[in-house]
């Protein structure tokens, strides 16, 4: 397995995911604002599980995955961000690409802190997977995160309906 | 992380998942004769990634978890057998047991092998977590599950409703003293 790197940011430190994290996780998924765009249902502790395990996985078999995000001053747990591919049934494909994706309790929400977090792993990524593309998938009606994405620089390359929803696939 | 162990027996190779094993995982976790006593819906291809994810994570946090099978002879992939803590929402709750679990493809049912994995299983279990109960949870009427969890020295402690009834069994610590 490969290591999980630390990354730190001004206000925030990125860092791989620790079991004692999962209370936190929990309360992360369990906010309706949180899981608004992500699936549209509040999580179960048994599905912030499920998640919890797989953000590992993904470091296991691809080498990039999510980070927990923390915040410095406090050292809470604000959320998490990171890359992932997730085999999505979806049109046009985005397998083989690293997706970028964030999510904070709404308290850390405004302060600028997931394009912070999300700069953040971006420049790791150019490092470390200087080939491979960066996409995001973000739904039409999710004006904060696609204003994230702009600002990082992500740029619209098509609409489609995934699950049901109508969704943005931007690249950059 | 913790290291994921490989274990060989007399026909099989019990070893960490790998990514190029998807399209088997898929394979078995979108069979209806598979899930008919799990869920019994079949998993869509994305809900079996999310599962492949998931296995690396367990032995990640936990220091247990699931492993493939693989036939020697063929080098074919058979199915999965091991443990997890899933956190599942029940009463009783699992958490803290070792949740012992087995799939195989369907061609390779009445073999012995999910046996011949789980007894494998066990063995390495009983040295690295001694002090754990192991608990199986099988939905009525999975004979053959339930009779393969008797072998193997479980027994029936309470019925209980998650996504409908299914037996709890145990297989107490204790037990590893005889």
């Amino acid at each position: 397995m490969p290591s999980i790197p630390t990354l730190e940011t001004e206000r925030l430190v990125l860092r791989p995911y620790r079991r004692d994290d999962f209370p936190a996780y929990v309360h992360l998924f369990a906010d309706a604002e949180v899981t608004r765009f992500i699936g549209g249902v509040p999580f179960s502790r048994e599905q912030a599980w499920a998640r919890f395990l797989r953000q590992i996985g993904m470091w296991h078999y691809f080498g990039f995955g999510f980070f927990a995000i923390q915040e410095r001053a406090t050292g809470t747990f604000i959320g998490e961000a990171g890359f992932h591919d997730l085999h999505r049934v979806i049109t046009p494909s985005i397998e083989g690409t690293m997706e970028t994706g964030w999510a904070l309790v709404p308290p850390a929400h405004g302060q600028g802190y997931a394009t912070e977090a999300v700069a953040a792993a971006l420049a790791w990524a150019k490092q470390s997977f200087p080939t491979l593309r960066r996409t995001c998938l973000i739904d039409v009606s999710n004006k904060a995160s696609l204003r994230v994405a702009t600002k990082l620089g992500f740029r619209e390359v098509a609409r489609t309906v995934y699950h049901g929803a109508t969704v943005v696939i931007l690249e950059r | 992380m913790h290291a994921m162990p490989e274990m060989t027996t007399d026909r099989l190779i019990l070893r960490p998942h790998r990514g190029d094993d998807y399209q088997a995982f898929c394979d078995l976790w979108a069979d209806p004769d598979v899930v008919r006593h799990i869920s019994g819906k079949p998993f869509t291809a994305e809900e079996c990634w999310i599962r492949l994810m998931n296995r690396p994570g367990m032995w990640h946090f936990m220091g247990f978890g699931f492993l493939a099978i693989e036939e020697r002879v063929t080098g074919r992939f058979v199915g999965e057998a091991g443990f997890h803590e899933v956190r599942r929402d029940m009463t009783p709750s699992l958490i803290g047991t070792l949740e012992t679990g087995w799939v195989l493809l369907p061609e390779f049912h009445g073999k012995g092998y999910a046996f011949e994995a789980m007894d494998a299983m066990i063995a390495w279990a009983d040295v690295h977590f001694a002090s754990r109960d192991m608990t199986a949870i099988i939905s009525p009427g999975n004979e053959p599950s339930f009779k393969l969890a008797a072998k193997l020295g479980f027994s029936e402690f309470a019925r209980t409703d998650y996504h409908g009834e299914v037996v709890v069994l145990r297989r107490s610590a204790a037990r590893k003293a005889t």
